[in-house]
Formats: C-alpha cells, sequence, structure tokens
C-alpha cells in the first residue's frame, strides 16, 4: 500500500527549476530562442498584412482587365494573372480571407471542444465515455471526406470551409481540455469552492475553466498554421474557397496551370506567402510548446 | 577528539539570475570526525543540500563556486575544481536522499539495484549474493522477502532501507543523508535512524545528517551546525549547544519546536529565510532578529566560541569566553 | 452538557483494492466521536490511516458508505442537492497543501468573498469590511487581499486557507494537517494564529495531523487512529501522560524530541502491511510488540475514566502486565 500520501514536501518560494537555464528563463518568451523570434516576426508582418490588406492593395482583386499574364513591372509588382488581375493585390486579399476562415474556424472548434471536453472531463462517467467516442469518430474521418461531404450538403463557399474547420478541430480540443479537468478537478481549491457553497455551474466556468485553458495557447498557434495549410490546401483542389474569391490555394492551383507558359509569378509568389505562413507558425508553435512545458508547471 | 575526516573551508557559492547576483551559501565551515554523526539544521532553502552536494563536486550547473576548499582521506582541493573533488571523494562517500523510490531504478529488483554498486566497486561475481544478503540484513531487511521485488512493490520505508543498503555497498566512510526521513512516519523514522545509527558504530562510518527540525538530530548527532540563509549560524558540540543555545536564531527555533511532553507557547520566527538586504554583507539573520543593531550590517558578523560550540553574532563580541 | 457542535456516528468509508479484492480494504470503519462547541479535537495517525478520508467525509467532499454526521441536530450525510450546497456553511475544511489549496487564478478576496457571497453572510455592502476582519483575524495584512496565489508563501496561503473557512462562520472546522508542509518556524505562526483564532471565535475543531507534537499543542482531546479505527481517545492530558494502547505509546515514544526521552521498549515492528491483517483481530497484532493470544479476537473499548478509552486487551489491566518484557519473547 501507499505509504507515502503525507508527505512534506517543503515550500519555497523561489524554488527552482533545475531543468530550465536562467538565462532562457531571463529572456523571456522567446528571447532565448531565436527561432521562436524569427516565428513571431513573420507572423507578425503576415498579420499586419492582412489586417491593413486593403489599404495595401494597389489594384482591385477581382476586377478583370486586358492586360492578361503581364510579368511582374512597376504597375504590376507580382505581375497579372490570366483574367489580368493584379497578383500582388490578389495574393494579400488571399491572405487576408485565408486567414479569417482559418481564425474563425479555429476559434469556433475551441469554444465547442474546450466546452465538450470540459464537461466530459467534470462529469466522467458514462456521459464522458459516449461524448468521447462521438469526438474519436469526427477524428477519425480524413479531412478530405468530411470536406466533401460537407460541401456537397452544404454547397461550396466559405461558410463550408469554415464549418469544416471547426468539425475538424473539436477533437483536438475536447481532448486537451478534458485532460487538464480531470487533473484539476480533484485538485483542493475545487473542493474549497464546493465548500465555499459555489454551484456546479460555478465551478465548472468559474474555478476550473480557467484554470484549463493554458495548453489552448499553444495548442491554438500551431492548429492555426495547419488551419490556414487546410483552407488553401482544400481551395487548391477546388472543394473550399471558390473563385473568384482570392485564396492562397485557388491562386496556387489557378497558377500551375500557366506554369509551362513561363507565367511563374502567378503561382510561385502567393504559394511563398503560403508556405511563409505554416512555416512561422509553426516555428511559434514550437517555442512557445518549449515555453510551457509542462514540467514548469502550467502555472 | 577525534581524527578529522571531512572539513569544508570558507565555501562560498553564488547563483545569478536576471543579471543579480546571490549569495547562497556564504563562507561556510564544517568539520566531521571519523564516525561521528553530525547534523546539519535549517529551514528549508537555508542552503543545506547545496552546500553539501557543492563539497562533494555535485554543484547544479549554473552554480558558481566562488571560493572554499574540501579536505577528505587526507587530500585538500580547492572547491572549485568540482571534477577534482568528484574524483577525489566518489571512494568513501555516499549520498542517501528524501525521495528513495526516485533514486532507486524502477526496472531492477532491489537486489539487482545493490549488485550494480557492488559491480562498480569490482567485487567479484562469486561473491557478490553473500554480501547483498549481508548489506539487506545490516539495514534491517530480509534479502529472500524482498530482493526479487520492484520498487513499486515496496514501501516507502522499505525504498529508503534499499537505498541505504545501496550507499552502504560501496563500504564509505561519510555518508551524506540529506533529510533522509521526512517523507516517512515518525515510526519508520525512528527505526532508520537507529539502524543508520548502528551501521555508524559497526563500521565506524561518519555522517551528516540533514534536516530541517532541530529535535530530529537531537538523539543521534554529536555535532551540529545551525544554517540560515546560507550561513552557519552556530556550530559545535550538540550538548553544548542545546544547554546553552546562544545565537537569536538557534533560540527562536527551539522556540518554535512543539514539545510532545511539556507543551509551552510558541514563539514563532517573524519573517522569512530569504528576506532582507542582499546587497551588503550582513548577518543573514539581521532582517529577523530582535536584537539587531548597526553592527549586524556592517560585515559578517564574529566567530565566537564559548563553551563547546561557536556563535556568529556580534551580541556575544567582547564577552569573556 | 450542550448539544456537540459535531457528532459522527459510525462512519464508515471503505476503499477496496481492486488488484487485491481479498486484501483489507483501506479508509475509515465504524469511527463515532463528539466534537464540543469550542472544542479542538486532535486525530493523530500515520499517513494511510484514513485521517484525510474521514475529514472530507465529515465535510461532505466524500460521500461515506454509513454512518451519520450530525451538526445543528441535522444529519450532513443525508441531504443532497441544494439543501446540501447550503448547509455546506456549518462544516469547513482548511487543506494540507498550500500549493494547490488557493484557485490560482483569482485574487484572495475573490476567493473568500465567494463564500460571503454563497451563504450570504454579510449584506454586500459590509463585504469588504468583512474581508478586512477575517484578514486581519488570521494575521494577514490587507494589500495581501489583492495578491494572487502565486504571490504569497506558504504559510500565507495557508492563512487564506483558513480565512475561507472561517468566512463561512461555520460550527466546526476541520483543519487536515494544515502546517505539514510548513518549515517549523511558519508553523509556529499559523499554530500560533489557529490557537488566538480559538479564544476570538470559539469554533469548534477537528484538527488532523501525523505530528503528535502539534497535536499536543493545540487540542484539548485527542484520538489516535490506526487503519480506520480509533484505537485510543481521551483528554490530551491524559492520553499523552499516560498512553494506554501500544500503538499510541509507539508513536509518542518515536516522535522526534528536543530532549531525547528514556526508550520504554514499545516500538512497532516494520510498516502497516494490508496482508497481515486478517478481520475480526486486533488490526495492530502484526505489529504490535504486546501481541498475545486474545489478540486473535478484536479487543473491546476499554473505559480508563474522564472519557479515557483505549482498544486494547490490556487497556486497564495492572501496568505491570503492560511491560514488554513480559512478551519479549514473542
Ligand atoms: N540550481 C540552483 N540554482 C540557483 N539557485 C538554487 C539552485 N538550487 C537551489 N537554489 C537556491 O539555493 C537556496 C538553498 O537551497 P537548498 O540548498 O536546496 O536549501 P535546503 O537544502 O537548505 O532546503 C535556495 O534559496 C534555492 O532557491
Ligand atoms: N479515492 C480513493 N480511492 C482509493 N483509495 C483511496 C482513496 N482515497 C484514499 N484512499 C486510500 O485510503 C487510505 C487512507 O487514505 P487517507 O485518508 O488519505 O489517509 P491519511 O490522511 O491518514 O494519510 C490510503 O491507503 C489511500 O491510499
Ligand atoms: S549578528 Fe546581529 S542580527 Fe545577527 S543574530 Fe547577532 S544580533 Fe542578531
Ligand atoms: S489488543 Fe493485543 S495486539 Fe492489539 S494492541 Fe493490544 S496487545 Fe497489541
Ligand atoms: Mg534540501
Ligand atoms: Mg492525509
Amino acid at each position: 500500500m501507499n505509504m507515502q500520501g503525507d508527505r512534506i514536501v517543503p515550500l519555497t518560494a523561489s524554488r527552482p527549476r533545475p531543468s530550465r537555464s536562467w538565462r532562457k528563463l531571463y529572456f523571456g518568451a522567446f528571447g532565448g530562442d531565436p527561432l521562436g523570434v524569427v516565428g513571431v516576426v513573420l507572423l507578425a508582418i503576415l498579420l499586419l498584412t492582412a489586417i491593413f490588406g486593403p489599404f495595401l492593395v494597389t489594384h482591385d482583386p477581382i476586377l478583370t482587365t486586358p492586360d492578361v499574364l503581364l510579368p511582374p513591372s512597376a504597375a504590376h509588382w507580382l505581375g497579372t494573372d490570366h483574367f489580368g488581375r493584379d497578383v500582388f493585390s490578389r495574393t494579400i486579399t488571399s491572405l487576408r480571407i485565408d486567414f479569417i476562415v482559418a481564425g474563425v474556424g479555429v476559434s469556433g472548434a475551441i469554444v465547442i471542444g474546450s466546452l465538450i471536453g470540459l464537461i466530459c472531463g467534470y462529469v466522467g462517467g458514462w456521459f464522458d465515455d459516449l461524448v468521447m467516442r462521438l469526438v474519436d469518430i469526427i477524428q477519425s474521418f480524413p479531412l478530405i471526406l468530411v470536406a466533401m461531404i460537407l460541401v456537397l450538403v452544404l454547397g461550396p463557399g466559405v461558410e463550408s470551409i469554415v464549418i469544416v474547420t471547426v468539425l475538424i478541430n473539436i477533437p483536438l480540443y475536447a481532448r486537451v481540455i478534458r485532460g487538464q479537468a480531470l487533473s484539476k478537478k480533484s485538485l483542493e481549491y475545487i473542493d474549497a469552492a464546493r465548500c465555499s457553497g459555489a454551484s456546479e455551474m460555478s465551478i465548472l466556468f468559474r474555478h476550473l475553466l480557467p484554470n484549463t485553458v493554458n495548453p489552448i495557447v499553444i495548442h491554438g498557434s500551431l492548429n492555426l498554421a495547419a488551419a490556414v495549410g487546410n483552407v488553401a490546401v482544400l481551395s487548391f483542389l477546388g472543394i473550399g474557397i471558390r473563385p473568384p474569391t482570392p485564396d492562397l490555394g485557388v491562386m496556387v492551383a489557378e497558377g500551375t496551370n500557366y506554369l509551362v507558359q513561363g507565367a511563374w509569378w502567378m503561382s510561385i509568389c502567393p504559394g511563398l506567402v503560403l508556405a511563409t505562413t505554416i512555416f512561422s507558425l509553426n516555428l511559434m508553435g514550437d517555442a512557445l510548446e518549449a515555453r510551457l512545458d509542462p514540467r514548469r508547471g502550467s502555472e | 577528539m577525534g581524527e578529522k575526516l571531512f572539513e569544508i573551508q570558507n565555501l562560498s557559492i553564488d547563483t545569478r539570475r536576471g543579471g543579480v547576483t546571490r549569495r547562497i551559501v556564504e563562507n561556510m565551515n564544517l568539520a566531521v570526525e571519523r564516525g561521528q554523526i553530525y547534523g546539519l539544521v535549517g529551514e528549508s532553502g537555508s542552503g543545506k543540500s547545496i552546500s553539501m552536494m557543492a563539497s562533494v563536486g555535485l554543484a547544479a550547473p549554473g552554480l558558481l563556486v566562488r571560493s572554499g576548499e574540501v579536505g577528505f582521506g587526507g587530500r585538500r582541493l580547492p572547491a572549485s575544481d568540482q571534477k577534482g573533488l568528484r574524483g577525489n571523494l566518489s571512494h568513501g562517500v555516499s549520498l542517501l536522499f528524501q525521495n528513495a523510490k526516485g533514486a532507486l531504478s524502477p526496472f531492477l529488483t532491489t537486489g539487482r539495484q545493490v549488485e550494480r554498486v557492488l559491480a562498480q566497486r569490482k567485487v567479484p561475481k562469486p561473491a557478490r549474493p553473500k554480501e547483498i544478503t549481508e548489506l539487506f540484513r545490516l539495514v534491517g531487511l530480509n534479502f529472500a522477502d524482498l530482493g526479487e521485488k520492484y520498487p513499486h512493490q515496496i514501501s516507502g520505508g522499505q525504498a529508503q532501507r534499499v537505498a541505504m543498503a545501496c550507499a552502504m555497498a560501496s563500504n564509505p566512510a561519510l555518508l551524506i543523508a540529506d533529510e533522509p526521513t521526512t517523507a516517512l512516519d515518525v515510526t519508520t523514522e525512528r527505526e532508520l535512524l537507529r539502524f543508520l545509527t548502528r551501521i555508524c558504530r559497526e563500521r565506524d562510518m561518519a555522517i551528516v545528517l540533514i534536516a530541517h527540525n532541530l529535535s530530529l538530530v537531537s538523539e543521534y548527532c554529536s555535532g551540529l551546525s545551525i544554517m540560515h540563509a546560507g550561513q552557519v549560524v552556530e556550530e559545535g558540540a550538540l550538548r553544548s549547544i542545546f544547554a546553552t543555545p546562544l545565537h537569536p536564531y538557534t533560540k527562536g527555533l527551539i522556540a518554535a519546536v512543539p514539545d510532545v511532553d511539556e507543551p509551552h507557547e510558541l514563539v514563532p520566527l517573524e519573517g522569512s529565510v530569504w528576506g532582507g538586504r542582499n546587497d551588503i554583507v550582513r548577518c543573514r539573520f539581521s532582517h529577523r532578529c530582535p536584537h539587531v543593531r548597526a553592527r549586524c550590517e556592517a560585515g559578517l558578523p564574529p566567530a565566537i566560541a564559548r563553551g563547546g560550540h561557536q556563535v556568529h553574532c556580534v551580541l556575544y563580541e567582547g564577552e569573556a569566553a | 452538557m450542550s448539544a456537540p457542535a459535531l457528532s459522527v456516528r459510525t462512519l464508515t468509508k471503505l476503499f477496496h483494492n481492486p488488484a487485491a479484492p481479498d486484501a483489507m480494504p483501506v479508509g475509515v470503519r465504524g469511527v463515532s466521536f463528539d466534537v464540543q462547541p469550542g472544542e479542538v479535537v486532535g486525530l493523530i495517525g500515520e499517513s494511510g490511516c484514513g485521517k484525510t478520508t474521514l475529514g472530507r467525509c465529515v465535510v461532505g467532499l466524500q460521500s461515506a458508505d454509513a454512518g451519520e454526521i450530525i451538526v445543528d441536530s441535522t444529519d450532513f450525510s443525508a441531504l443532497s442537492g441544494a439543501a446540501k450546497r447550503r448547509f455546506r456553511k456549518n462544516v469547513q475544511i482548511v487543506f494540507q497543501r498550500p500549493e494547490t489549496c488557493l484557485n490560482p487564478r483569482m485574487t484572495v478576496a475573490t476567493f473568500v468573498t465567494e463564500a460571503l457571497r454563497n451563504f450570504r453572510t454579510v449584506a454586500r455592502e459590509d463585504e469588504r469590511a468583512r474581508l478586512v476582519e477575517l484578514a486581519t483575524l488570521v494575521g494577514l495584512r490587507e494589500e495581501t487581499l489583492e495578491r494572487y496565489p502565486h504571490q504569497l508563501s506558504g504559510g500565507e496561503r495557508q492563512r487564506v486557507a483558513i480565512m475561507r473557512a472561517l468566512a463561512c462562520e461555520p460550527q466546526v472546522m476541520v483543519l487536515d494537517e494544515p502546517t505539514s508542509a510548513l518549515d517549523v518556524s511558519v508553523q509556529a505562526q499559523v499554530l500560533r494564529t489557529l490557537k488566538d483564532l480559538q479564544v476570538a471565535v470559539g469554533t469548534a475543531m477537528l484538527f488532523i495531523s501525523h505530528d503528535v507534537a502539534v497535536v499536543r499543542y493545540i487540542s484539548s482531546r485527542v484520538m489516535v487512529m490506526y487503519l480506520g479505527v480509533i484505537v485510543e481517545e481521551g483528554p490530551a492530558d491524559a492520553v499523552f501522560s499516560a498512553p494506554s494502547h501500544p500503538y499510541t505509546r509507539a508513536l509518542l515514544g518515536a516522535a522526534p524530541r528536543l530532549t531525547p526521552k528514556p526508550d520504554d521498549g514499545i516500538a512497532m515492528r516494520g510498516e502497516l502491511v494490508l496482508g497481515e491483517v486478517k478481520p475480526g483481530e486486533c488490526p495492530v497484532r502484526a505489529r504490535c510488540p504486546l501481541a498475545h493470544e486474545r489478540c486473535h479476537t478484536a479487543p473491546p473499548v476499554t473505559e480508563l475514566g474522564g472519557g479515557h478509552r483505549a482498544a486494547c486487551w490490556l487497556s486497564g489491566e495492572t501496568p505491570n502486565q503492560n511491560q514488554v518484557d513480559q512478551k519479549a519473547a514473542s
């Protein structure tokens, strides 16, 4: 039997974590991690570009003109496409749209997934078993299949792709938050709240939830990267955002048709932006993961 | 007076954090005689573990050993030469920690754990089983019962004994026991410490017993150092310190411990170990001391010999010894 | 005598080990006791003997298998839903671990105000004044109220935990090893505060600890627990100066002391091994240095006078029969 229940843990206000170097702690979030800084800077640039996109564009991104397939020049910095649309303006607008679609989708997944995870972790029992089994089922479907089914049902467009993004990401958050809720629900402060007369709702949302959300920062940023990629991939395959709405995937897809004609600028530029987005988000996610290492405690 | 076995002189250790250097062990001296059980007591965070680890060459990376010498087995080495210390002390010093289950490998039976140490000592294979059984007996375990069990199958007290057997396997002249019983129940604690005492006598082994509680060391130790915020405040013969505690911290610790036999009002020590100023050389107790005066913050307090021990406090300066 | 603040009747809560269904279940078995208003009752025992389980059952955080927990002539254990939630006001608990006893995302004020508000102990406009009053009572400065747990030391966190319990104005408070994780100096501060509170507020307390010296300091009556049963109880002075049960004697004998005490030869053998304990016999038998024939049957509770009782065949017999040498051969 376990006779160590009452192990005495001497408490030192500033107990150092031996596995961390002081320098890392000192330089804060990403200072000790140059790759993380690169990721943050890249992402900041991309995000700013997406946010201020409407002020940066030089041309109307969906206006067709007779100046088709022009190479990069002073008038069209990244050239024009087969409809004579400005590639630079379209790239920026695409970035903005992809970020919005991925961001809305991931946020939706965070809200719904966390709620499911929180309740399952707290309630436990058959309810937990049942709901988590459903979550497993969602997760076991391949992305493309879910997307195709939804697009069949709802028709193609931005809404469908948002819903796809929400659906396929719910399991991630449900599982993460459920794990957190399971480990935190038996801590003394939850019992203390119960003794203070807190209702189940209050325990769930005021005491448990705020203490489970930390890992979302890590997962959210990594997940956003994947989601931007997925939106682009689905659009590339023609089951996501449809032309003429600009989208990085759509642009790459259209551009590849003209590569043989030497119009490299049509696909290379949006492709590079897409790659940079995913790359920067991954760098940042890795850095965050290292920083919010569970061994350092989640508080 | 017996023969000196282990000696630390002027040990100072710093840490750097956020560009601020903090002295966590200051000018520490300690001397243990052959076969002696020596207590090192202080509240948690006082620097007991750090100083002992540094003195056997196991200072955590990132700690800066600024000064000091360690003598063991007739050799003296500067404390900054951690690698040299490890080499000099690895044969002859064993360590025992609070978390015995954590110290044992979860994948080896208790018998194999002990055998591993014997193998390191190059004990020939045929001689090992007998020696293992003997070591188990020494720490009060029965090899037949426990030798084939894994650490998770035994209790905390038994695990601590297996760790003790491992420590004894290298036949050390000195055992550093860092709060070995803190996680155990009192009855188990007493049994374990009794065994340690007996082994000391049988094998002429010395022990540095680190504890955060004065009442734990009173029965077993003959020498004692009391540490506060990295400074030894009072040291020497335990009986002398207990009979006439001099340093305000020692007195405070004694007044703060509840007594089983004659309950008395507790007089708590105010403040915490590491409060107070860090930018001057001072008595590190000055921020908690009821007798503090200007002199206390104008340098290290002097070491004053009184009876069988030494106290580091300006209160006793100039008084006849 | 007035009605007790807390009456526990044959409380049972057992945990069976699924890996070893035949082994003795652990937990609490049929414990009964009273705590009078304003009294501090100490509960001593080694870790794993069921102290926390008892405490959690008393405050309704764990549901008992059987038994009654009577506070204010109401059986708390029979309540459920909203009635139970309202009734929690009367029985409060302070936990052992300062690291996890406070919500890391709440300031002290928010955390404690919750209790004030849920039980409507004061009007909204008086909440702040009450918080300050409570903080002073437990020895915290007013600015502590705006702090988060990570900005507090271990001792301060335990004070906040005590403050939260007090805020409910309970009939009885369970303190589950409130000072075990603290350094001696901080422990002394917290114990002093608790004793002062005892004078100022007069709440009845059940003080759980494995440290006999701490229990001696704080309690007027003590109970000694072994494997889920109370083997000895009585006024603190009687139990500590004339312990009757061999387990109590071993526990007292093993307690570390500033001035070591001569050994009385009663020491428990080894550690508790559940497999060695047979149902129906004295639970201490496998480790008891005085065990003999009769001990294969569970001993009755012997009254030793003045509320001092012990569950051992040797209790109340002539003292020299109680010596270890008589049984040393066993
Ligand atoms: N690796 C480390 N780096 C920097 N500071 C440390 C390290 N380990 C411990 N400390 C600090 O040194 C002080 C003494 O620690 P320690 O020796 O563990 O205390 P004790 O054993 O007396 O409880 C503490 O204040 C602690 O915060
Ligand atoms: N929820 C639980 N499930 C199973 N076993 C438990 C549970 N809670 C406690 N126990 C067991 O019950 C015994 C008594 O535990 P506890 O009441 O915490 O003892 P104490 O507080 O005296 O150390 C222990 O052996 C422990 O492992
Ligand atoms: S040196 Fe000064 S501050 Fe330090 S203990 Fe002595 S009187 Fe107190
Ligand atoms: S009844 Fe027997 S076994 Fe039990 S405590 Fe008394 S003497 Fe020991
Ligand atoms: Mg230590
Ligand atoms: Mg407990």
